[in-house]
């Protein structure tokens, strides 16, 4: 009896919360974010990086069955990531990050179980939390690694949700490709084979038509499943590139293969424990990318205060082609990856992650503590080891290691 | 929304800043754990919480998940009806001892009826012979013939630091639908 009443308040309240739905909501934060990098690195000799962001989303309800989204980022640094010009971006196909940009924006019709989204939004599949095979809708800013945020993307989702069964389509016109690390960056480190050449950048090839996506989900006593399917393009661009010898130069350009992607997940609580799988096969009609298979199985675990996500991440070529990509999705593959939280007061803890080469040649430990420090103000400080065998991938980026401090005032 | 036993509740934040967004769905089951979902807006992702996590802190509030949840009331055996006092009320104090079928963190309640308005006016939340929570119904108003606590109180008594839910309104028996209880509702619940 007594549960059942507080319950039914608690349920009684939010009904009335849901009816008297606000008109109009809006969130966001201003945010600080120091980089210091104890090692010059031989292409760029910056030390200290210094990034703002203001980050502002709003919601707008349009009677019952319309709702307005939209999220504007403005932001600028110390080392010209971002650019300097006064422009708003709406596409996000610059190379540095514009200093203006529509985040996203997307009307919503919602009528019973079917809803209708138009307009630039974040989409995110899968479940993988150390990584996710499936998750290839929405691009990624990968210029920094203070960044990793999802783009949104310019997308038509239809979606029926009864809440066992989900289906979701989704038409993209146009491609947003991910944003990559800077030629001239410490995060661009060339093999050692293109030292002896100039680099001459002879743009992008952004391609043209759209891009598909189907996906269902279901849960069923406890278990949480759902397979998926995208035909699009890979959002990570590929080289393509021509040596001319006499002139020592190394000319390339970036291309966005035409790639398929077919693949599932499931989740499931067993033995106190969440459990995850999830993978995908990945191929392209093209010759300017890889066939493979990725995979990702982990388990979560959350205590009173402290919580533990382990997991593994595979990966197999099928096709091995040699046209070299920027291919950051393979690059933390094969790898051992997780994460220990701890909380010792509802307003700070302590994070370990951990990314481990399952050839034990390469790793990467993130060690962040984070408190609040006053009223919707946060501090976040930490360090971020990189380190491993100068011929492996990873290994490359041990003097990119660093420390970090962040501030973010929240609104 | 939804039968005892059977029913479906979203909570949402709209405040503080730092979480607005945040949602939390649970299904309830009579029989089986409620299944349970986070949505963190920062990564537009929910993450499943499993039967033992049910344990943790929600939110840095000293309800655990297993507090939100709707208790199956025939996964106890009650007994050791005594006359009492809570908040200068005639109670009678029920002892809830729970079957070993459904995990839990807790093993038994102690709970305060008041004896004019039949309704309970505090729970003690025991674990190993230890009061681990105390949960105090306060400001009783009768709305649509319910008498609804407008504030709760929880304590966690190791801790010694306790959370308020203040109701600032309620209403019972409205209609609501059910699609606005899923994953995908989750999502712009702000």
């Amino acid at each position: 009896m007594v549960t059942v009443r507080l319950f039914a308040a608690a349920i009684a309240s939010l009904g009335l919360a849901w009816a008297q739905d606000s008109v109009w909501q809006s969130r966001g934060f201003l945010e600080n974010r120091t980089m210091f990098y104890p090692q010059e690195a031989s292409n760029d000799k910056t030390q200290w990086v210094n990034e703002w962001l203001l980050r502002w989303e709003t919601r707008v309800r349009l009677g019952e069955r319309w709702r307005i989204f939209g999220g504007l980022d403005a932001q600028t640094d110390t080392h010209n990531q971002v650019e300097r010009n006064w422009h708003l971006s709406w596409w996000d196909r610059e190379i540095q990050r514009p200093a203006f940009n529509v985040r996203t924006l997307f009307a919503q019709y919602t009528r019973g179980p079917f809803r209708l989204e138009l307009g630039k939004q974040v989409i995110r599949w899968g479940v993988g939390d150390v990584f996710s095979p499936t998750d290839r809708v929405s691009a990624r800013d990968l210029l920094s690694p203070s960044g990793a945020d999802n783009l949104g993307v310019w997308a038509v989702r239809a979606v029926a949700d009864t809440g066992p069964h989900s289906l979701e389509l989704l038409y993209l016109p146009r491609f947003t490709p991910s944003r990559v690390p800077l030629v001239g960056q410490r995060w661009v480190v060339l093999p050692d084979s293109l030292k002896q050449y100039r680099l001459r950048f002879r743009g992008v090839e952004y391609p043209g038509g759209p891009q598909f996506g189907v996906r269902y989900h279901g849960i069923r006593r406890g278990i949480e499943y759902s397979g998926a399917y995208f035909e699009g393009f890979q959002n990570l661009p590929s080289l393509i590139s021509r040596v001319l010898y006499l002139q020592k130069v190394w000319e390339y350009k970036a291309a966005y293969p035409r790639i398929r992607v077919a693949g599932g997940d499931v989740s499931a609580a067993w033995r106190g424990m969440v459990w995850k799988a999830e993978g995908a096969y990945s191929w392209t009609p093209t010759q300017i990318t890889d066939d493979f298979i990725s995979f990702v199985v982990q388990v979560e675990r959350v205590r009173e205060k402290w919580q533990m996500v382990a997991g593994y991440t595979g990966l197999h070529k099928t096709v091995d082609r040699i046209t070299p990509y920027v291919a950051i999705d393979q690059a933390f593959t094969k790898a051992f990856a997780g994460r220990f939280g701890w909380a010792p007061k509802p307003n700070n803890n302590f994070t370990a992650e951990y990314w481990l080469q399952r050839n034990c040649r390469a790793f990467i430990g993130r060690f962040l503590y984070s408190r609040e420090i006053a009223p919707s103000l946060r501090f976040t400080g930490g360090y971020i080891w990189i380190t491993g065998a100068k011929d492996e991938t990873v290994g490359r980026y041990s003097i990119n290691s660093y420390a970090t401090l962040q501030l973010r005032y929240s609104f | 929304m939804g039968a005892p036993g059977n029913s479906k509740v979203m909570l949402r934040f709209s405040s503080p800043a730092e979480i607005r967004g945040v949602a939390l769905l649970m299904w309830n089951h009579a029989g089986r754990p409620a299944d349970i979902w986070l949505y963190t807006p920062s990564i537009a992702r929910h993450r499943r919480i499993a039967q033992q996590d049910r344990s943790a802190k929600f939110a840095g509030t000293d309800f655990s998940f297993e507090d939100l949840e709707e208790d199956d009331l025939s996964q106890y055996d009650y007994s050791e009806i005594q006359d009492a006092q809570e908040a200068g009320e005639a109670c009678w104090r029920i002892t809830a001892k729970r079957k070993a079928v459904r995990r839990s963190q807790y093993d038994k309640n102690w709970i305060w009826i008041s004896k004019t308005r039949y309704t309970p006016l505090r729970m003690d939340k025991w674990r190993d012979n230890q009061v681990v929570r105390r949960v105090l119904m306060k400001k009783l108003e009768q709305r649509q013939t319910i008498w609804t606590p407008m504030l709760v109180e929880i304590a966690d008594m190791a801790e010694g630091s306790r959370t308020t839910l203040e109701l600032f309104s309620a209403q019972y028996d409205s209609r609501m639908s059910e699609s606005s209880f899923t994953l995908e509702a989750m999502k712009s619940a702000w």
